[in-house]
């Protein structure tokens, strides 16, 4: 579904990604690991449409969306779940969560009927659905971006570093709930993450990025189990 | 719509004013502050909203103005003359904002600044037409099919009639998407590009909309003072404008009001004080941000929040 070949982006002279391959596949669950500045946000991003490219093809759907503007990507199915959520502080709940819609048409009846499907999901979301988005926790605050992106009717989830900041409990909530969601809706997920450990367990299949090259690939329970990764990204 | 009440309530006061004074004086100086409000309505598109700085503000309050007035003195009707006026503020915000709303916040600022003083110099110097620093006189006064207001208070209605539209208006925009998008540009741009809103569109919308505020109420003013002159619509005007923003509190359409109406009328109530009231007007305006960071309009909040019903 997401074909990424020999994938390079640069920040001015500065190559990040060196040429990397992959590619995820419907209803499937990829992660992406990695450690600090090894390139896993500017993946999304570039995917996304917010970098572009210096060479390499982006292919999704069997179309080249190299150069296609980011909102004509929401629209055609690919959501984009940021790091550090970036909900919008000043809407509230359900604002933030309509303003997700923006790039599909407006059908009412649909985007009340995927309203509900978020708040099945993460039913603290509908305690607070007239609460202004600043004045979540952040574990609501991270589900308020998944729902966000979901109300775009994606076929493909991105979530960048959903653990980032929040308590173990809640991380196991949080994770609990993509499987579910992955299940029910057969949604494909490629989740970036520092948490390896999390990452691994809930993902069919993995990669390890390391200074903007792909190191290792293969089913996540394999990865889980190789003593370089064990030493690397599960301490020990 | 829970406010209601209180909203018919304003909606009274404001209609009986009249009733309670026939002071000349106190009716112009209101319908000088509903326009002011008119126009910072507009403003708050731009800053409350969509978060651009925009210093351009008075500059399309008087294109509004001397561009009604001149189309009215060379004898179009009122009607068409205040259509092109408007006409002429889009095109204007739609030229300036197309190649400078990719600026972001301090560079767009600057841009706006020397907008404004283009439009200053051409009305000071194009002497022959704009009259130069006297102004124009004599411009012709509203005419509704045939029906010629006259006195202060029959321009008072019809300022108040804008003013509820221009709130109405306002108010569904708010809560449209196209409000949320507009919000949403200001709180992130990424995220709300990466949920499909298309920023640089939203920030030309909202800078447009927030033009024709402005260009409605410059052609009130135009046809029911009858007089212009570039004073009214200078860059300290802008400021001006700005402050009443802040004061009234940013993206508050209640606030907006609020802030023009403060803003306008307090100077004129100070004026006892001679040379002090501008002392004593801006320590408020101090305080009233460094105490109220959301403005007068927060003040209904924090009784909310005191009143147990957080929003």
């Amino acid at each position: 579904m997401l074909r990424v070949e020999n994938l390079k982006v640069a920040y001015g002279h500065i190559e990040v990604l060196k040429g990397i391959n992959f590619n995820v596949e419907a209803a499937e669950i990829v992660a992406l690991i990695g450690s600090n500045g090894a390139g896993k946000t500017t993946t999304l991003n570039t995917i996304s449409g917010l970098l572009r490219p210096t060479s390499g093809v982006i292919s999704w759907k069997g179309e080249n969306i190299n150069r296609t503007p980011v909102e004509a990507i929401v629209a055609s199915g690919l959501a984009h779940c940021p790091e550090g959520r970036r909900i919008f502080p000043g809407l509230t709940v359900r604002e933030n969560l309509l303003s997700g819609t923006a790039a599909r048409p407006n059908n009412r009846k649909a985007i009340e009927e995927d309203m509900t499907l978020v708040f099945d999901l993460f039913p603290r979301l509908k305690e607070r659905i007239k609460q202004l988005g600043w004045s979540l926790s952040g574990g609501e605050q991270q589900m308020l971006a998944i729902g966000r992106a979901l109300m775009s009717r994606p076929s493909l989830l991105m979530l960048d570093e959903p653990s980032l900041g929040l308590a173990p409990i809640v991380i196991d909530q949080l994770f609990d709930r993509i499987v579910e969601l992955n299940k029910r809706t057969q949604l494909a997920v490629f989740l970036v993450e520092q948490n390896s450990a999390m990452a691994l367990e809930i993902a069919n299949r993995a990669f390890v990025i390391e200074t903007g090259t792909i190191t290792l690939s293969g089913p996540a329970s394999e990865l889980a189990g190789n003593p370089r990764i064990q030493e690397a990204y599960l301490g020990g | 719509m829970r406010i209601s009440p209180y909203l018919a309530l304003v909606a009274a006061g404001a209609l009986s004013i009249p009733l309670l004074t026939h002071d000349n004086y106190v009716i112009q100086l209101l319908n000088i502050a509903i326009l002011n409000a008119i126009v910072v309505l507009g403003l708050n598109y731009t800053t409350g909203w969509t978060g651009q700085i925009n210093f351009g503000q008075a500059a399309f309050y008087g294109l509004g103005a001397y561009s009604t007035a001149l189309a009215t003195k060379f004898g179009l009707p009122w009607i068409a003359a205040s259509f092109s006026a408007i006409l002429v503020v889009a095109l204007a915000s739609l030229v300036l904002g197309l190649p400078t709303l990719r600026l972001r916040t301090h560079y767009l600022a600057m841009t706006t600044i020397g907008f404004a003083e283009i439009v200053r110099l051409i009305i000071v110097h194009w002497e022959p037409v704009t009259g130069g620093t006297s102004g124009l006189r004599d411009i012709p006064g509203i005419d509704l099919l045939g029906w010629h207001p006259q006195g202060q208070i029959q321009h008072y209605y019809i300022m108040i009639a804008v003013l509820a539209l221009a709130v109405v208006v306002a108010a569904r925009i708010r809560h449209s998407t196209v409000g949320r998008a507009m919000i949403a540009t200001k709180d992130s741009e990424i995220a709300a590009e990466q949920s499909g809103v298309d920023t640089l569109r939203m920030k030309l919308l909202a800078f447009m909309i927030g033009a024709i505020y402005a260009g409605i109420a410059g052609c009130l003013y135009a046809s029911s003072i009858r007089f212009i002159s570039p004073d009214s619509f200078s860059g300290t005007q802008a400021v001006f404008l700005m402050t009443m923003l802040i004061v009234g509190g940013m993206g508050s359409i209640p606030g907006c009001v609020a802030g023009a109406l403060a803003l306008t009328i307090l100077p004129e109530a100070l004026r006892f004080l001679g040379q002090w009231y501008l002392v004593l007007y801006g320590l408020g305006v101090i305080g009233i941000i460094a105490l109220l960071p959301g403005g007068l309009a927060s003040v209904i909040s924090v009784r909310k929040l005191r009143w147990g019903h957080p929003q």
